[in-house]
């Protein structure tokens, strides 16, 4: 599995890739077209589920690593995300914790065994500064071994000890500094913690600025660096409990509104918008009737919020009387603030409106109906395009699809599956020169191919096709193609 | 070729008729269809934001979609997302690219049913975030039309249509009416553009496009502007000066 993204200027690139995919050769930074030609050329089996591809998404990850940091409270009071714009680290506060699991060894390795648990793989680290463990889990310890730094009273100090410390051969990059730095430092011969360590602060102030001092000084404790605390949010609901059950239409729309403006008032407060409503309506004796309602971009207006629950509300049969109703906020996103600045306004109200019009079509018509087209780097036309859905705000409009194709070279319809068609053929050249396309006879005046498309075999049988763009002496269009196995003629398109 | 003075009178009545219509191309946004050569024969050099456009295609596979699917891209290239509506679950995003379409600026969007499918017209014609809707629309009632019209006024979207020949002749609220007719080739494909009928113009007026395969680039082979044919009659209802910017 690859997670990628494009990256300004460099096109699509892997973000970063399973241990299957590293197995194959791939590697974060890569271009994905590479990556995809790695898994193909390394495949022997035909049965091999092959690349899976999934678009990066930085807001996903940072929800899933506060929902970790939720869930390790159960290790430490104080569990915090590091302070990066994409964090990919957690810190604890194991401080006097160690006895409660046995010792600091125990209480890494059962913080390794219960990400295991879930399927996740772990490098833990325990030492005396956030610096010395953030930099220890990325270069010392690994999935399979923690590490926990001896407690040494002069552990972490700058002066090379004879029996050496654990931090002496650690790279720069264990000192959580930006890339731009550490090529600097790289070029200046500096590759090891220790060296940096020996250099004279001031120089160091001087050439590289304050930030690479700070990252030395939190390393070695030199200075404090505290642990930000992750609280996860309480959830946003909004109930109602009827003292007389109602199946009357009109009444439970009625109370949704209600519900809708007290969910909309603690939105409004926290300033967030939702990006996911869910609205259960339990009825007597039944399962409770269920509407879920994601939207395109965070939203806090009860009038839009409560026009597409009803928009689902209104097209439910309801199985009986409702006796309880209640709104969570599923998921939800920091709104953000409404700048007035003249030049964008427009294109502002533009991408508002927008939005709204994405959630009262998704709304209706269904998430899986409203969606983008992205193209793919596959041979074989019908899997030349995904469809990306265009819930939770994930379209993009900032990316610009790439064109591998020249105009009119493929069509603007495409059959799927190709429909089978009787095709007369020129005897020398096997070149088509009349198609019959159910029941309805084409005479052929201009024929261009065969362009020849073998693929596939990955995903079984193999493909093997020549098409033809031909055009019939009325003057249509269309896409054809002969399957070389059985010489099977096949209409897959129309340049309509 | 100087000018009797009775053209001159009818040039000036038309000129203030469509100034009073609000059609004047320097009153109101003008986008391209995609050919300069087409843009020619209309009266504004081009379709007006917040028109509906049809391209009525004389038989299967003629190069209709393609030409709308131009003329939507052009729309909107100064903001605003292409919509494509269209049922069928068949419309090919590399032949789009390749035209020229951004596809991270365009919303497909695939309803199941026809009664659905008017509404996401409705509703993509209604929005100002909107700069294109493309569309195949068979059968459709006058009403509708109607509705779709006023909603892309109230925007300036522009709604751009193909529909199949049995629309020829018919009553319809739509703006322009191009007539889309395949012209075989031996090379390049070769279409030709009819104006059926344009509010504020003359329909008949034609021309005989090539379609470069390398640039795609439009351009005429040779026209045929004289032979207007009047096709007035065709115009059911006529269009009020200033229309109400509702729904």
């Amino acid at each position: 599995m690859v997670l990628y993204d494009e990256q300004a200027g460099r096109g699509w690139r892997v973000v970063t890739c399973s241990h299957a995919g590293r197995a194959h050769g791939i590697q974060p930074g890569m271009p994905v077209v590479e990556a995809t030609s790695l898994v193909r050329q390394s495949k022997t089996s035909p049965g091999n589920p092959g690349l899976h591809l999934e678009r990066y998404d930085p807001r996903q990850d940072r929800s899933a690593l506060e929902e970790l940091a939720a869930w390790c409270d159960q290790f430490s009071p104080i569990v915090g995300l590091e302070e990066e714009a994409e964090p990919a680290c957690l810190f604890m506060d194991v401080s006097g914790m160690a006895s409660i699991f046995g010792s600091e060894e125990q209480l890494a390795q059962n913080v390794r065994n219960q990400f295991r648990h879930r399927h996740l793989l772990a490098r833990v680290a325990i030492a005396e500064t956030l610096g010395a463990a953030w930099g220890a889990a990325r270069f010392v310890a690994t999935a399979e071994q923690p590490f926990v730094a001896p407690a040494a009273a002069n552990n972490l100090v700058r002066e090379s000890s004879a029996t050496g410390s654990w931090h002496e051969h650690l790279p720069v990059e264990a000192l959580r500094l930006p890339a731009a730095t550490i090529q600097r430092l790289h070029q200046l011969g500096i590759t090891q913690l220790r060296q940096l360590a020996n250099l004279p602060p001031r120089g160091l102030l001087a050439r590289f600025g304050d930030t690479l001092v700070t990252r030395l000084r939190q390393f070695f404790g030199e200075c404090q660096e505290g642990i930000v605390p992750h609280r996860p949010p309480e959830p946003m609901v909004a109930q109602i409990d009827l003292e007389h059950p109602t199946a009357h239409h009109a009444t439970v729309e009625h109370l949704v509104s209600q519900l809708v403006a007290d969910v909309a008032r603690q939105l409004t407060a926290r300033q967030a918008g939702a990006l996911q409503l869910e609205c259960q309506l339990q009825c007597e004796g039944r399962e409770a009737v269920k509407i879920a309602v994601t939207l395109f971009e965070p939203a806090a207006e009860a009038r839009h919020l409560e026009e597409l629950l009803l928009m689902q509300l209104n097209t439910l049969a309801l199985p009986g009387a409702v006796q309880s109703l209640a709104i969570h906020v599923r998921q939800h996103a920091t709104q953000s603030p409404r700048q007035h600045v003249l030049f964008d306004e427009q294109t502002r109200q533009h991408v508002r409106q927008l939005a709204t019009l994405v959630d009262r079509l998704a709304g209706r018509l269904g998430s899986d109906r409203v969606v983008q087209l992205e193209l793919l780097p596959d041979a074989q036309p019908e899997h030349a395009v995904q469809k990306v859905s265009l819930a939770a705000g994930k379209i993009r409009f900032d990316h610009a699809g790439h064109e591998p194709f020249r105009p009119l070279q493929r069509p603007l319809r495409l059959w799927h599956p190709p429909v089978p068609i009787e095709v007369v053929t020129t005897p020398a050249e096997e070149t088509p020169c009349e198609l019959s396309i159910r029941g309805q006879r084409h005479p052929l005046g201009n024929v261009c191919g065969p362009e020849e498309i073998v693929t596939g075999w990955w995903r079984g049988a193999s493909v093997r096709r020549n098409y033809y763009r031909v055009e019939t002496t009325a003057g249509s269009r269309f896409w054809v193609f002969r399957r070389l196995q059985d010489n099977a003629w096949f209409l897959h398109g129309e340049f309509e | 070729m100087p000018r009797s003075p009775q053209q001159q009178l009818v040039d000036l009545l038309r000129d203030q008729l469509r100034s009073t219509e609000g059609l004047d191309s320097s009153s109101c946004d003008v986008v391209s269809c995609g050919c300069a050569d087409v843009d020619r024969l209309l009266p504004g050099q081009g379709f007006r934001r917040g028109a509906l456009i049809e391209w009525i295609t004389a038989t299967p596979a003629a190069g209709a979609a393609t030409l709308a699917l131009i003329a939507a891209r052009e729309a909107s290239r100064g903001g605003g997302a292409l919509v494509v509506i269209e049922r069928s679950q068949q419309f090919y995003a590399p032949a789009a690219a390749a035209l020229g379409s951004d596809l991270a600026n365009t919303i497909v969007i695939q309803p199941q049913h026809q009664r659905d499918e008017h509404w996401a017209i409705d509703q993509s014609l209604r929005s100002r975030g909107v700069a294109a809707v493309w569309a195949h629309v068979d059968r459709l009632d006058n009403r509708t039309l109607r509705r779709w019209q006023l909603a892309a006024e109230t925007s300036g979207c522009l709604g751009c249509f193909v529909r199949p020949p049995e629309v020829r002749g018919q009553p319809s609220w739509a703006e322009v009416q191009l007539w889309i007719a395949p012209a075989p080739a031996a090379q390049h494909r070769k279409i030709r553009v009819t104006v059926l009928r344009c509010r504020g113009g003359t329909g008949g007026a034609s021309v005989l496009l090539s379609m470069d395969e390398i640039t795609g680039t439009l351009q005429a082979c040779e026209t045929n502007e004289s032979s207007v044919v009047h096709l007035a009659p065709e115009l059911a209802y006529p269009t009020p000066g200033v229309r109400a910017a509702r729904a």
